[in-house]
């Protein structure tokens, strides 16, 4: 099973790895179970940055597409092909935009949501 | 005397075989991808001109063939000496060792110019896609396990008995060549893992060649560590048993033996008629500006 990933692609590289990885669970093309390359291995082997394919794998664990399991490497998550239908960006933009579209029928303006929400990041990282 | 009568077949072998035998297959190698693979068609395997690529070869043939005469005057004087002294083999048992360093001389200029190669085929590729296999490269997917546990018993082996002939005082001669064998492992290792997980140097080469060289060279450098530790294991015998006629011979077919493990053998299993060339072949849209 290859991937192919074009550096010219306005979508970053990590989203076209995570998009392809999901493609290919759902097509079928890797099971639950299979083991994916180390992060090193698919950098040096697409001539990117590991902390990219990092990123991407981060992202498909976080997921639950893929299970990272120390020393023994990455596999397919048992629940995949299940999970890989759930989009977690759409929900993040749907939540996103309904959670925006309510403050400002409460008539808080954008500038306050800009500043709640800033803060409300500073205070998750501290 | 027998022992020179021998050491003179093994040592005319040394000369004909690392600096005649080998590398007329190499350049015959080279001649017949040139000849069925030609730049104007596939003009991605020739990121410069073939002249250079000519140039290169004429250079390795007349290195080879100026250690040939090298080898032939050692082998004179071997016999005018030998001819006052039967029993020169004792004075001239570490010749064949400096002599097959100076033979690998011509393969490591090979191997740089290769890289050297590949460089300027990946500058050269100003393709926008990569591609990727999504299967995991390990270890023993290459190699039999049975093999690594050989390399490393062989390797403590090696170690401990250098230790053992020292009577275990850790001695200057004994930490000399455990320091050489680990050394020596450490670079079978890290071969090892920038195989597996390095860089694709061939920017076009096919996931299936490129398993395959992996499976060779993998294998080819472990063979080389097993039989490293044997020849030091016997080089301990010999002086240890002070059977000095044996050694010049011994060093001889050791740097034979290595040759043939690694250059012998790729010649001969990694069959270039079975490579895929077809990913080097030239774009429609592309001149080529590398035919002279």
């Amino acid at each position: 099973m290859e991937i192919t990933i074009n550096i010219d692609d306005p979508m970053p590289l990590f989203s076209q790895l995570v998009g392809q990885i999901k493609q290919a669970i759902l097509d079928d093309k890797i099971q639950p179970g299979d083991a994916l390359p180390s992060i090193r291995q698919l950098a040096n082997d697409l001539q990117l940055n590991s902390k990219t394919v990092a990123k991407a794998y981060k992202l498909l664990e976080r997921d639950s597409l893929i299970q990272a399991k120390g020393y023994r490497g990455t596999f397919i998550h048992p629940d995949a092909r299940k999970n890989s239908t759930i989009d977690m960006s759409e929900w993040l933009n749907t939540t996103l935009n309904s959670v925006i579209a309510e403050f400002r029928s409460a008539d808080i303006t954008d500038s306050e949501i800009r500043i709640a929400f800033s803060n409300a990041m500073n205070k998750k990282i501290n | 005397m027998l022992v020179n009568i021998l050491f003179y077949i093994i040592f005319i072998s040394q000369i004909f075989l690392i600096s005649y035998y080998y590398p007329k297959k190499i350049i015959n190698r080279v001649n017949w991808v040139i000849n069925k693979y030609p730049p104007n068609q596939y003009s991605k395997l020739y990121p410069e001109s073939i002249t250079k690529t000519q140039k290169g070869q004429r250079n390795y043939w007349l290195i080879n063939q100026a250690i040939i005469l090298v080898g032939v005057f050692l082998l004179y004087s071997y016999w005018s000496s030998a001819q006052e002294n039967p029993a020169f083999y004792q004075e001239a048992e570490s010749w064949p060792i400096f002599f097959g360093m100076v033979q690998c001389i011509p393969f490591i200029l090979l191997e740089l110019s290769g890289f050297k190669h590949f460089k300027l085929m990946r500058k050269a590729d100003t393709r926008k896609s990569r591609t990727a296999d999504l299967t995991p490269r390990r270890l023993f997917d290459f190699i039999s396990p049975v093999l690594i546990v050989l390399a490393f018993t062989t390797y403590i082996f090696a170690c401990l008995f250098s230790l053992y002939i020292d009577e275990f005082t850790f001695a200057k001669d004994s930490l000399v060549i455990i320091s050489a064998l680990t050394l020596s492992n450490a670079v079978s290792i890290a071969v090892t893992v920038f195989n597996l997980s390095g860089t694709r140097l061939d920017p076009h080469q096919s996931t299936i060649d490129r398993n395959k060289q992996i499976s060779f060279t993998i294998k080819s450098v472990t063979h080389v560590s097993i039989y490293v530790s044997l020849f030091i294991i016997a080089h301990l015998v010999i002086r240890h048993f002070d059977i000095p006629f044996i050694e010049i011979m011994i060093n001889s077919i050791y740097f034979q033996l290595v040759i043939f493990l690694g250059i012998g053998a790729m010649l001969n299993q990694v069959k270039v008629e079975e490579l895929n060339f077809d990913v080097y072949k030239s774009d429609n849209s592309v001149t080529d500006s590398t035919v002279d």
